[in-house]
């Protein structure tokens, strides 16, 4: 079985809110046209250079609290490797 | 002494591809995804390694010197999170999914998830034809860096056909362990050196703040987005990175991984790695402004080695163009890998020839579908005339159109073969008619609307599947337990 998103702890829809929370704070337009400069880079590429290590830190968070549950082994398994090998549809 | 510099890296890069040969075990399947053994770092530097290219440092300082700091934004910080995301959602499924059914190839996946054999012939083609446009950013970058970094002396074919021979020949010995050496040797040299180029070219400029400083008093339109980006174009090119869900070649890297946790490191790692390459390359993109203006079209594209070439010492020039090459060869070589092995999967054993071939003839047939594609790869970068930047994104708009595939593969239980093909065939007639009517056009959108080609195809395509799939009959229950599971 491929993993699935209903595994794993209860803080897993929290996390996938917070994501897209994130994803949208991609869209800096409110210093659109702003050219002060801010830690010697104009502020929007100081910003999104931030973006990049927050989300570092995020997708850590995700492993931590969200990590998708792998079933290792299935009672299929061998079976499907071996209707796929031999040229059917699996 | 560049050409010399040059010719040295480029045998290192064959040593380390050869040397891999020494592990291979003589299948198909070791040939193709390495045996699934890759550990966590050299998974990270070959999936970055081959999702960079030519378009990270040549596409990206060209496109900074036409439209200035938003290309980071709209391509990089993109990256940075929609990539970890992707291989976190899709990256460790597919990984499942290929380990327990032994699948190499995307095509494999969605014939068996949706029980249909025009499905998987159809992504075939249609896989096959967006790579080659990705395959011409590679060949032309190689073409324009040898040509830029000698002054013109030697003419651009002869890097595209070096790096292609190169290539050709690392991957048709090493396979997808030569690949992924290869990849992570080529990733940590042009990370280093891209590094080395900025430090040393701003000092020549007058530092930071100062090359900065300048920059902003001749083109301090550069130094914001403004009217360069236009506000939708910057929200939507958030679809552009979801391409890597449909990657032949990200596809066959992922499969690689020995275990799923294998995808930890890449997934932290991966938004450090974009900021380390793109950062430089836009600045320095802008900076070019101060040393050589007015450069036009497929010529913005040159403009990190124009300054490599103006303002590094022959040494380090050599170095330099070492670092773009890397970058160029560690993305192509995947690329190629992955249509050999969709050739001799898809078509060659599925279709019956492999029966009568042994493990070893279907590796030659891999390899020689390699060399061929290479070599139409090369004629057409003889005649094409484009930048790399409008390349890749056309590219990367037809991998992003086709995403809803693998999203409705993994996770919707209700989607039939049907909304499968409908998806396929609603990007395909969307993507050519964009394709031939805005190709040539900057600053496209999709029938005048103002809306980004990939906006409109991700949403036609999406609909295309959900509709698709209500209206046929629903898929058999025990296909899609074996897939995802019980309810």
């Amino acid at each position: 079985m491929i993993p699935s998103s209903q595994s794993g702890g209860p803080q897993r829809p929290l996390i996938y809110a917070l994501l897209a929370l994130f994803v949208l704070l991609h869209n800096d337009l409110w210093w659109w046209d702003d050219a002060t400069f801010v830690l010697g880079l104009p502020i929007a590429l100081t910003y999104h250079l931030g973006y990049c290590l927050a989300a570092m830190g995020w997708m850590a968070l995700m492993i931590r609290f969200a990590w998708p549950k792998v079933i290792d082994h299935h009672p299929e398994d061998e079976s499907a490797v071996e209707d796929h090998r031999s040229g059917g549809a699996a | 002494m560049t050409l010399l510099i040059l010719a040295i890296y480029l045998s290192l890069v064959l040593m380390v591809g050869l040397l891999s040969h020494r592990s291979f075990r003589g299948t198909s399947e070791d040939y193709f995804v390495a045996t699934r053994s890759i550990g966590p770092f050299v998974l990270l530097m070959s999936v970055f390694g081959t999702h960079m290219t030519a378009f990270s440092m040549l596409g990206a300082s060209g496109e900074a010197y036409r439209s200035g700091i938003g290309v980071f934004g709209l391509m990089a910080s993109a990256a940075a999170i929609v990539v970890p995301v992707m291989m976190f959602f899709i990256g460790t499924r597919l990984w499942a999914a290929g380990k327990r059914f032994g699948f190499l190839t995307q095509a494999q996946l969605f014939r068996s998830r949706w029980q249909s054999d025009a499905l998987g012939l159809l992504l075939f083609i249609v896989l096959l034809a967006l790579v080659i446009p990705y395959l011409l950013i590679g060949v032309l970058g190689g073409g324009f860096t040898l040509m830029q970094i000698t002054g013109g002396e030697v003419p651009s074919w002869v890097g595209g056909l070096a790096i292609s021979v190169v290539v050709w020949l690392y991957v048709t010995f090493g396979g997808l362990r030569g690949t992924a050496w290869v990849n992570t040797f080529q990733t940590l040299v042009f990370m280093t050196l891209g590094a080395v180029t900025v430090i040393w070219i701003v000092r020549q400029l007058g530092g930071l703040e100062g090359a900065l400083a300048q920059v902003a008093a001749e083109r301090p339109d550069l130094m914001v987005r403004g009217d360069n980006i236009t506000k939708l174009r910057f929200i939507t090119y958030l679809l552009i990175p979801m391409s890597v869900g449909m990657f032949p070649h990200m596809f066959m890297h992922w499969l690689s991984a020995k275990r799923v946790e294998t995808f930890r490191l890449s997934m932290v790692a991966y938004p450090l790695c974009v900021a380390i390459v793109w950062l430089p390359s836009v600045l320095l993109g802008m900076m070019g402004h101060l040393s050589f203006p007015g450069l036009e079209g497929p010529e913005a594209s040159s403009v990190l080695i124009r300054l490599i070439h103006a303002h590094a010492p022959e040494v380090l020039a050599g170095l330099l163009g070492a670092g773009v090459f890397a970058a160029v060869m560690s993305s192509l070589d995947s690329q190629v890998l992955a249509l050999g092995t969709m050739f001799t999967q898809d078509i060659v054993k599925h279709y019956g020839f492999a029966d009568r071939m042994s493990e070893k003839q279907q590796v030659l047939v891999g390899r020689c579908f390699v060399a061929g594609i290479l070599l139409v790869t090369f004629l057409i970068s003889l005649v094409a005339k484009a930048t790399i930047f409008s390349l890749a994104v056309w590219s990367f708009t037809g991998f992003s159109g086709l995403f809803p595939i693998v999203a409705a593969a993994l996770f919707w239980r209700r989607s039939t073969k049907v909304g499968a093909m409908a998806t396929v065939l609603t990007v395909v007639v969307l993507w050519l008619y964009f394709f031939i009517n805005g190709f040539n056009v900057p600053g496209y959108s999709a029938f005048g609307t103002g809306l980004p080609p990939v906006l409109v195809i991700m949403v036609a395509s999406s609909l295309a599947m959900v509709v698709g799939s209500w209206l046929s009959t629903p898929p058999p229950e025990a296909v899609v337990r074996r897939f995802l599971g019980d309810r």
